[in-house]
């Protein structure tokens, strides 16, 4: 869908058609949900938060001001997820703790480990990192557009973005994945 | 991804020279690569069709009914608030502060005190001592009821005595 496109679909939203918001459902749900599910670990949670995602959208379209819709998306989304992350800081500190004990324990034996594996490494990331690396990945976001979105030099967006992927890479290589 | 490898190279090389930008770049596409060749699972039917209906009951709930009356009665409250300060200012600056007359005559009566004290402070302070000394010459005219008659004071410790004898409590 181009740009003008999309515009037009969005105004339809704007004006409370259910028909066009089912229609964005279809084109960035399933990229929502990916960004959720890769920061949480977590399907059901990607799911809730991927619910109140779209029913915030609904709150607040009026509000985009025609930049690009990505990005908006991807702020609420992010902001989403932060809200989320103070609330469950404790489970997830635990989670974690226990998601590190499963990498020295256990090794790799179907395919499917490798989504799990994932999921450990990308839980062992900063979350600040992580959520950078998942924008770049999910929201389709230029390494400008990240830089201006949390007002940091773009140098600070690019050495923290390659720390962080290359981190990603060696924990999976520890693993025995790649 | 909005940027190629060429891109990304281009702007590394922004911080950094040519060998080292190639290398972080060589090393951020490989793990895009990764994320790539593992793509996160996606929404069942069932889900995708559960989200559409919830984003269809919030729109039918009509939002525009709600908003409205909540910005009218904070609106409404804070003008009401701001009324209410209003008169309670200018009926506070424009009252007149009335002194009660025997408030005053009082505070003269004081002065007038004062005034003779000042005055003549060496007849006050005569007759103070005169008034003391009155007291002291009353206290020491008195004789305690103790020492009025000795038989009294014998009885008393006599009897102190047969208690000490007779019991062990002072012993502790």
């Amino acid at each position: 869908m181009n740009p003008e496109q999309l515009n037009n679909l969005i105004e339809k939203c704007k004006a409370g058609q259910s028909e066009a918001f089912n229609e964005l459902i279809d084109l960035y749900a399933n990229r929502c949900f990916g960004f959720f599910y890769r920061l949480s670990g977590s399907r059901d949670t990607a799911e809730d938060l991927n619910s109140e995602l779209f029913v915030k959208l609904v709150e607040k379209i009026s509000s985009w001001q025609g930049n690009s819709f990505d990005n908006w998306l991807f702020t609420i989304a992010g902001n989403l997820f932060k809200d989320h992350l103070r609330s469950q800081y404790r489970q997830r500190k635990m989670l974690a703790e226990k998601a590190k004990s499963v990498i020295v324990e256990t090794a790799p034996e179907k395919e499917n480990d490798m989504e799990i594996r994932l999921q450990q490494a990308l839980g062992r990331l900063e979350p600040d990192i992580a959520e950078l690396i998942m924008l770049r990945f999910y929201a389709d976001l230029s390494f400008k557009e990240l830089a201006e979105r949390r007002n940091e030099p773009i140098g600070t967006t690019l050495c923290k973005i390659h720390r962080g992927m290359k981190k990603l890479r060696e924990l999976m290589q520890v693993g025995g994945v790649l | 991804m909005k940027e190629n490898k060429n891109d990304l190279k281009a702007l590394i090389e922004q911080f950094m020279d040519s060998q080292e930008a190639a290398r972080m770049a060589e090393e951020i596409e490989e793990a895009q690569e990764m994320l790539v060749a593992m793509p996160a699972p996606r929404l069942s039917d069932q889900s995708l069709d559960a989200l559409k209906q919830r984003v269809s009951r919030r729109l039918a709930v009509p939002a525009r009914t709600i908003r409205p009356a909540a910005t009218i009665r904070f609106y409404l409250s804070s003008a009401a608030a701001l009324l209410l300060a209003t008169v309670g200012w200018v009926m506070l600056s424009n009252q007149k502060t009335a002194i009660p007359v025997d408030l005053l005559a009082s505070t003269a009566h004081i002065w007038e005190d004062n005034a003779t004290s000042d005055s003549d402070p060496v007849n006050t302070l005569m007759t103070k001592i005169e008034a003391v000394a009155g007291q002291v010459e009353s206290i020491q005219g008195k004789n305690l009821k103790w020492f009025e008659d000795d038989s009294n004071l014998s009885t008393e410790i006599e009897s102190l005595e047969v208690i000490a004898s007779s019991t062990d409590f002072w012993k502790g």
